[in-house]
């Protein structure tokens, strides 16, 4: 086990450093600079040249580069370009937004799919089968963003029950924080729900296929007692890797909610830093979202070694 | 891991944006009773500053929050674009307009210092500087020297006189700033306005507070909260839930129709500086010929683009001026819609089907809108138009520094914008020696009349020239909650002033 952790530890540091120069490399190559944003279209050369110089954008890009990675090494992930502010502490302030936006709308996700994907796998080719199919093909061909769209016009415009976004600062309201979160987590979790749903119907139907089932079944277990006993933690194991690979695009396709409900989130500020080619802001971003899902990931193995103990001889 | 990264910028290149029909009702006038003071004005904005710096960066949106809320100039624009004296009482011009005196109020900074002639030249020398960053510093070019005569007396001399001297320095190159908390401009800026800064959560709302010691009448709110929303549908929706009190720049005025009279909001709609123009680049071949750039003109339905792209909201004009210019000259049927007379041109040129011209439009709504209307109607003539979006620094880099375009679409907002037509750099090529002499002379006119003379010939010349298609005038439309008095009507500098607001609570 402790060599496992350790192989992928060292594959997580190499991840990143890839992952640096690519970030780097590509945005790099992105037209205009945040010199050029920053001074607008009545700039001087004079004043254009004095920007760069003061930003450290008129030194070759491998020592750029190298002053990035210096900083990060040593915990520093610099200052933005545009706002003055710390890269490090603008990425944290965010996260403590984006971060349980995603968590709670997994949550909620699996709150609602475990139960309705198990209850259609159990009702097979039945009535109560064909409703929930029916549902996840609608909850998958809508939108997060029309979904949130929809929920403000009647949760908050028509009821007032819930504000129409915003974020109330969790130093401020810890209620408030969580009410404000409601409404962008419901609709993730209706469209990341719908998809789970179906993972876990499919996964369910497998197991029931299996040999130690129809054993299980032989000794007398009900279909359902069968089914809890044995087949739910055999169950689990694609279920987990398709929620790890969706918390992974959650945390990134937090934007198109964040927009919706005008959270102050990871997603918008990534946006605007790109189209201010504030590149540190962006470079910090991109590189510990990458750490995240490399985390993730991580975890997800670490699931596995849990719920199959097979796969902890083959390690 | 190369798939992750690229899927989060993948995903963050998509966003989405919808709205709903449109009327207008008539502005609420201040009443004849005193306004109530006290009280607090959530406004919704779209675009965040991301520096709260003024003297940092050219975007509007810092100019928006702090001229003339929290930081002031010797003078400022009232609503009609005139300058009006602010941190100077008075000022005198030698009689070579060569030499202005300003005559400075008594004031305080919100730092609770002195506001002197000192600051006035500590201010003016950090644009001026040589090192100098300042995205307007061009704005200061014909000033030579700035000298405090006393503690209240500043004399500003000119390499020679200029007209739009007064106007520049009442925008956000001529604010004051102290030197004693210059330190803090980038997080809690100081200056001598009616409102101080007070609060910012970045990615959410800026919060500014009634400053008590103002040395004029000072402000009616005690508090103005800038929110940032940039979605125009959850902006519509914050209002409709009350959660913001005004909607300060309407981009997709198709919504307008939720907010009616009988509902209680107002609608406003004046005038800004912001001309949308089909830019061309006249130094590329086939729009180098005078006779295609007409044809151009020509071919498009102005009145179409902007009741299709705008709800019908936005006056059209036929030149780079707006009507509240004092030189403006009405040519906005100069060259009318007429697309037989466009082919004539072209087929006289040569070109008759044979042009195909790239269209690179920015993000703003009001340009990808008009440019898929201009490519169709192009399209009519005979002019094979293709489309291609750019985010905005790809736009600044290429198309604007490097004039990598056949057309592009962009509103100018820069007040007096039209002297870049003397400037055969700028970037739609244009090289008139006998528009230049004529900018360059109006600049230094003293006889007024003889002033807009010259600026009504420059802008007879470009119109026949057909330098770019003006299209019409980006419109100020905001949304009021009822309740609300003393918002202005139109938008001349960068400032939404709030100094004269007030807001009677909701009931």
């Amino acid at each position: 086990m402790a060599l496992f952790v350790l192989r992928r530890f060292a594959i997580l540091i190499a991840s990143v450093f890839a992952a640096s120069v690519l970030v780097f490399v590509v945005l790099a190559a992105l037209p205009g600079d945040a010199a050029e944003v920053q001074l607008g279209d009545q700039a001087t050369p004079e004043a254009l040249a004095a920007l760069r110089h003061e930003l450290g954008l008129d030194v070759p890009l491998v020592v750029q580069y190298g002053r990035w990675m210096g900083g990060v090494v040593r915990g520093d992930l610099g200052t933005s370009y545009v706002s003055s502010l710390p890269v490090g502490a603008q990425i944290r302030d965010r996260l403590f937004v984006t971060g349980p936006l995603a968590l709670f709308g997994m949550t909620l996700a699996v709150l609602i799919a475990a139960p309705a994907g198990v209850y259609s796998a159990a009702h097979h080719r039945r009535l109560g089968d064909a409703v929930v199919s029916a549902l996840t093909q609608l909850g998958m061909a809508v939108p997060a963003f029309w979904a949130g769209i929809m929920l403000i016009t009647l949760v908050s415009v028509k009821l007032h029950w819930l504000p129409a976004g915003g974020f109330v600062p969790w130093g401020q309201d810890v209620g408030g924080a969580l009410r404000s979160l409601v409404l962008p987590a419901v609709s993730i979790a209706l469209v990341q729900g719908a998809i789970l749903t179906r993972y876990v119907r499919s996964a369910v139907l497998d197991v029931l296929r299996e040999d130690y089932i129809r054993t299980a079944r032989a000794r007398g277990r009900t279909r359902t007692g069968a089914l809890v006993r044995h087949g739910l933690r055999n169950a689990a194991i694609p279920v987990v890797t398709v929620l790890g690979l969706q918390l992974s695009f959650l945390i990134a396709g937090a934007v198109v909610v964040e927009n919706v409900f005008f959270l102050p989130g990871l997603g918008r500020m990534l946006l605007r830093a790109i189209g201010d080619r504030d590149l540190l802001l962006v470079q910090g971003t991109v590189l510990m979202l990458t750490v995240v899902v490399l985390v993730v990931n991580f975890l997800v193995d670490l699931a596995y070694h849990y719920l199959d103990p097979r796969l902890r001889t083959a390690t | 891991m190369r798939r992750s990264v690229t899927t989060v910028l993948l995903v963050f290149a998509v966003l989405a944006a919808a709205c709903s029909g449109g009327e207008v009702s008539p502005t609420a006038s201040p009443t004849g009773s005193e306004p109530p003071a006290g009280g607090r004005i959530v406004v919704g904005a779209t675009l965040e500053p991301t520096t709260l710096d003024i003297t940092a960066a050219a975007a509007a949106a810092i100019g928006e929050v702090f001229l003339y809320n929290v930081q002031e100039g010797l003078v400022k624009l009232d609503d009609n674009g005139h300058v009006q004296p602010l941190l100077a009482e008075r000022w005198d011009r030698s009689a070579d307009g060569r030499a202005y005196t300003f005559h400075l109020r008594e004031a305080t900074f919100h730092d609770g210092s002195d506001f002197t002639a000192d600051d006035v030249v500590y201010s003016f020398e950090r644009v001026l500087d040589e090192d100098s960053t300042h995205p307007f510093k061009a704005q200061l070019a014909k000033v030579e020297s700035v000298t405090a005569v006393d503690d209240r007396t500043v004399e500003i001399r000119l390499t020679e006189f200029s007209n739009d001297f007064l106007f520049s320095i009442a925008q956000a190159v001529g604010v004051i700033l102290s030197e004693e908390s210059i330190g803090q401009r980038e997080t809690s800026p100081v200056g001598t306005g009616p409102f101080q800064f007070d609060s910012r959560i970045p990615g959410d709302s800026i919060t500014l507070a009634r400053y008590d010691d103002h040395w004029g009448r000072g402000a009616l709110l005690d508090e103005v909260v800038f929110k940032y929303i940039d979605d125009p549908n959850a902006l519509s929706n914050a209002l409709l839930d009350g959660q913001v009190d005004v909607i300060s720049r309407i981009t997709a005025p198709e919504g307008l129709g939720q907010f009616t009279q009988e509902a209680g909001f107002t609608v406003i709609d004046g005038l800004t500086n912001g001309e949308i123009i089909l830019a061309m680049n006249n130094a590329r071949p086939p729009l180098d010929d005078v006779r295609v750039r007409q044809a151009i003109t020509h071919a498009i339905d102005r009145q179409g683009i902007v009741d299709a792209a705008y709800a019908g909201y936005g006056e059209l004009i036929g030149s780079h001026v707006p009507p509240q210019d004092p030189w403006y000259v009405d040519l906005t049927d100069a060259v009318p819609y007429d697309p037989a007379r466009a082919r004539e041109l072209l087929a006289e040129a040569g070109h008759a089907d044979d042009i195909t011209l790239a269209l690179r439009l920015p993000p703003p709504s009001y340009a990808r809108r008009s440019g898929e209307l201009i490519a169709s109607q192009l399209g009519e003539v005979g002019i094979t138009v293709t489309i291609e979006p750019v985010e905005f620094p790809v736009w600044l880099e290429e198309v604007f520094n490097a004039d990598q375009y056949d057309l592009t679409v962009i509103s100018h907002v820069e007040p007096h914008d039209f002297v870049q037509y003397g400037n055969a750099e700028y970037y739609w090529n244009y090289d008139s020696p006998e528009v230049r002499e004529w900018l360059a002379n109006a600049d230094r006119e003293l006889d007024i009349g003889r002033r807009n003379e010259l600026y009504a010939q420059v802008q007879q010349r470009i119109t026949e020239d057909a330098v770019n298609v003006w299209l019409f005038l980006l419109p100020n439309l905001a949304v009021l909650r009822e309740g609300i008095d003393g918002y202005q009507h139109n938008r001349i500098s960068t400032s939404l002033d709030m100094t004269a607001v007030s807001i009677t609570p909701r009931s």
